[in-house]
């Protein structure tokens, strides 16, 4: 029992088990991004001072960021249109930049850099008692002309110092 | 001692230019041109060791950097270093045995391989080999990444992702062809073709020429598209993904330490919008309500060029410098053949008209995200 080719045929069958039996985890993912469904961002008074370019990314975790453009305010999605990719925000180039195959977007979401074929999603966002909410289920998506959709932008006057 | 440096600094300013993917892609094309046209003289033992010996100089002295071999030393890199000492190997390896049986088919010899009289069954002397082989190159490469604590990267996070997130090694050249193409394409639609296309070999090219013995004289076309789809598309965009993509994938020179903040890179546009002019139909979309035609007139140009390239190319070589080839291989085969090969094209082509001329998509159906 104990002869060479003994144990090795056992190794292999054990290993192999061990292996096969490990796939189905493999193939799960650690983490999923569905943005949450709806969040409350906060005061739109709040968001009304804040200057024009910035970029809020407190909501990281939730899948989106929150820019003041000087139209008003977006939600745009964090991940990248080429093949999802959580992108980072470069405040010295201003430019949502992508570590997986080189994508920029400008603060707008345009995608002007690499192979992304078309911009950021846009969540919807919509005040309800003074307060600012960003709803993940619903996008809005620029190639398809739905920026111009009221609920894909909160209007802001253009009136914050520049 | 200051003309030294001048000349150091300056060799790694050239080589930082040089290595450039357009320029590194250029200087390997034309070396494999050239490697095959003069295979029988760079292959003797005396020039083949000549070459690894320089081979072995150039990387030494590049070692000598610290910003290149901190990148090179990386545990997971390592073993690409090995991988380009291996290719050599394997590439003159099987030019030089073709070299020795096309000199022997001249002086009408037959083949080196056709006297060995070493034939045994596949099952079970090959087939119990292959098991050896793949238990001992397991053991080896646990023991090896033990030894350079191979990374695990840590797990995946919503917030901090890794800059550069780089494939696997193996994948690497998927990756970089990703920069270039969109995604089912580069990750569906190539890979597919390449393995379907790698299947069909067999039922285009009936040559029996070149069978069980090396060659290159009875089979140029087969060899040299092989090698340049084999060293210049799958193994060179590995090299160019693992030592000269930085952080947010943008390019670094090898001499070039990955600081993560650089310019951003040429901003690219669609081969629709260099035709009409400006971007703005691209930033303003159709709705989904505009009349399906409409993307499609958008994109006209692009479906115009690539049409000519796919179906007019491949009948005017058909009519002239193929004409023997099609005859040969017959109407059906032709086309097939053809179209795998004017596919395999498209991607050095694609290349091209992005370092040369900032096109993103030569047909930018985004709203049914359909790129090309
Ligand atoms: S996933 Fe962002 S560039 Fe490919």
């Amino acid at each position: 029992m104990l002869t060479a080719a003994g144990v090795g045929w056992t190794a292999l069958t054990l290993g192999g088990t061990v292996g096969v039996l490990g796939v189905p985890r493999l193939l799960a993912p650690n983490v999923t991004a569905e943005p949450e469904v709806l969040v409350d961002i906060g005061e739109l008074a709040g968001y009304a001072q804040v200057s024009l370019g910035t970029v809020d990314e407190r909501f990281k975790r939730q899948g989106f960021w929150v820019v003041r453009l000087p139209e008003g305010l977006v939600a745009l999605s964090t991940s990248c249109t080429h093949l999802g990719c959580l992108l980072n925000w470069d405040d010295r180039d201003g430019r949502f930049k992508c570590p997986c195959h080189g994508s920029g977007f400008d603060l707008a979401g345009v995608n002007r850099e690499g192979p992304a074929p078309r911009p950021l999603e846009r969540l919807r966002v919509t005040v309800e008692d003074g307060r600012v909410i960003v709803d993940g289920r619903r996008r809005f998506r620029g190639e398809r002309g739905e920026w111009g959709h009221s609920e894909s932008m909160v209007r802001l006057e253009p009136s914050a110092e520049s | 001692m200051i003309a030294e440096a001048w000349t150091i600094d300056s060799l790694r300013e050239g080589s930082n230019w040089l290595a450039h993917p357009a320029r590194v892609m250029t200087i390997c094309a034309i070396g494999l041109v050239a490697g095959l046209w003069w295979y029988r003289v760079w292959t003797r033992p005396r020039w083949a060791a000549l070459l690894l010996g320089g081979l072995l100089a150039v990387v030494t002295l590049a070692g000598l950097d610290p910003v290149l071999r901190d990148k090179v030393c990386r545990p997971d890199n390592l073993a690409i270093l090995l991988l380009v000492l291996l290719l050599c190997f394997f590439v003159w390896r099987g030019l030089r045995q073709a070299a020795v049986n096309d000199d022997r088919a001249e002086r009408g010899e037959p083949p080196f391989e056709a006297g060995a009289d070493d034939k045994v069954l596949t099952w079970p002397h090959l087939v119990f080999l292959e098991l050896v082989a793949l238990v001992a190159c397991s053991a080896f490469l646990v023991i090896w990444s033990l030894l350079v604590r191979a990374p695990l990267e840590p797990p995946a996070d919503l917030e901090t992702v890794l800059n550069p997130a780089k494939a696997p090694w193996y994948f690497v050249g998927l990756q970089e062809l990703l920069v270039y193409f969109d995604p089912w394409l580069a990750g569906v639609v190539l890979p597919v073709v390449m393995v379907v296309g790698l299947s069909a070999l067999p039922y285009l090219d009936r040559n029996p020429r070149g069978s069980g013995y090396y060659t290159l004289r009875e089979r140029p076309l087969a060899v040299s598209v092989f090698l340049a789809a084999f060293i210049l598309l799958w193994m060179l965009p590995i090299l160019v993904g693992t030592f000269l993509r930085g952080p947010n994938w943008t390019l670094y020179g090898p001499f070039e330490p990955w600081d993560p903040h650089t310019e951003s890179p040429a901003e690219l546009v669609n081969l629709s919008a260099m035709v009409w002019g400006e971007r703005s139909e691209m930033e303003a979309g159709f709705g989904a309500e505009a009349a399906l035609w409409r993307p499609v007139v958008r994109e006209l140009p692009g479906i115009v060029l690539l049409g000519f390239y796919f179906l007019v190319m491949p009948w005017v070589l058909s009519r002239t410098a193929w004409r023997g080839l099609r005859e040969r291989m017959g109407s059906v085969r032709y086309l097939v053949f053809s179209v795998l090969l004017m596919g395999m094209g498209l991607v050095p082509a694609k290349m091209l008209l992005r370092w040369l001329l900032d096109v993103r998509y030569i047909v930018a159906l985004t709203e049914w995200s359909l790129n090309i």
